[in-house]
Formats: structure tokens, sequence, C-alpha cells
């Protein structure tokens, strides 16, 4: 599978497992609860990542 | 379950990009691969953002707030390096060589030309990942494919955010 996902982009599907699973920011299990009073801001994209949402600090 | 995407900034504050209403942790199987690189690519385009490693869930906002208070310094930090830039591939940095020393010169050579076109590098196990400005993208492209050298991407920075293995 290589170059489909967008004009002029070059990935293969090892690519993508490579740097999907090894690479990105790592959350590790020490998140802790939150403190403080941060307000919380949905905000709905648009239609191209439909369902993605935000969460802000 | 809240599925993590990427993180950046939005109206100048630290964001987290998410999915909600997952069951679980979905597996890394080729359409969710698929689904996390295409929707972080294109939250490229609008914003600077780090993705987040496939398949991070969380089990509510609570957690995520939390996460981008506690590694906020470390988490502006990465964005501040990344922004503007983009990462590209670099395979086939194995030069033809009939000795040892002519290898190595080959391969120095390689990474002398292409490493002033980039802020950052990293080795991968396959390839080469460096780290471009968007408007060097297509003199650093040209110059490796003229060394005989492939490039892939442009992805986001999965290899700039710091972890070890990363």
């Amino acid at each position: 599978m290589t170059g489909t996902l967008a004009p002029g982009r070059e990935v293969t599907l090892v690519d993508l497992v490579d740097r999907l699973l090894g690479g990105g920011v790592v959350i590790s299990g020490d998140i802790t609860l939150a403190v403080g009073d941060i307000d919380l801001v949905h905000v709905s994209l648009r239609a191209l990542i439909a369902s993605v949402d935000k969460v802000t600090e | 379950m809240i599925y993590l995407y990427a993180i950046g900034e939005s109206g100048g504050r630290l964001t987290a990009f998410v999915k909600r209403g997952l069951g679980s942790a979905p597996a890394p199987d080729p359409e969710a691969l698929l689904d996390h690189d295409r929707v972080v690519y294109s939250l490229m385009d609008r914003a600077t953002v780090v993705p987040v490693r496939f398949g991070t869930v969380v089990d509510d906002e609570s957690e995520i707030r939390s996460l981008l208070l506690k590694r906020r310094k470390e988490l502006r930090g990465l964005l501040a390096h990344v922004r503007g830039r983009v990462e590209l591939g670099v395979r086939g940095q194995q030069p033809k060589a009939r000795t040892g020393r002519e290898y190595m010169h080959a391969k120095l050579e390689m990474e002398r030309s292409l490493a002033p076109l980039a802020a950052d590098t990293r080795a991968r196990s396959k390839e080469t990942a460096y780290l471009v400005e968007r408007d060097l993208v297509g003199k650093f492209t040209e110059r490796a494919r003229s060394m005989g050298l492939s490039v892939t991407g442009p992805w986001p920075p999965y290899s700039f955010t710091g972890e070890l293995d990363g």
C-alpha cells in the first residue's frame, strides 16, 4: 500500500507501523487526577476530520 | 474511552485532539493505522501538532487535562521545535562501496549533504528521519533523490517527540 494517502505523499504500511507504534508522544500510566479549575473547551472540527474533538488545558 | 490523536495549540492553549466514545483501545490493523495517520496529517495542515502514539486511550477528560498540565513545559517545547516543519524519511543510505572506508565516506557525504537542509535528525530502524522546514521540502527531496536516495513523507513529526524509541 503506497502513496495513496494524499497527493505527493509517499507512505507505505511498513512506514506507518514503524512510526505510529514506535514514535509519537507516549502517555504512560502515571497520569494523576486533574487539579485546579480548567475550562473544558469542546470544538467540533469540520467534516474532513468529522469525529475529532478538542480537549484544552 | 477517549482516543488521543495529537497534541497541539489552539488559541494559544495546549490542546489535545481526540475522538470520544470509544469502547476500547483499537487494534493496530491497517484501517485503524490509516485513520490515525489521516487525522494527524490533516491536523498538521491547520495547526502545529505533535502526534500521540497509536492506540493511546484514556478513560476521561480529566486525565487529558492533567496530562497537558503536568507536561506543559515539555509539550510546548516539542511544539516549538516542530513548528513550520515536517518529517521526511530518507531510505537507501546504504551506498555501494568496495571497501569499508569507501562506504563510510559515501555515507558521511550523504549525511553532510542533507543535514544543512534539516533542523534535526533521528535514526529510525529502516530510514533516517529529518525535520525539515516546509519550504525546504522540495529542495531536500531533490537533493536526496539526486544521490539515489528515496524519500518518504511528509510525515507529522513522529520521530521528534522526545521518546527514547521514537
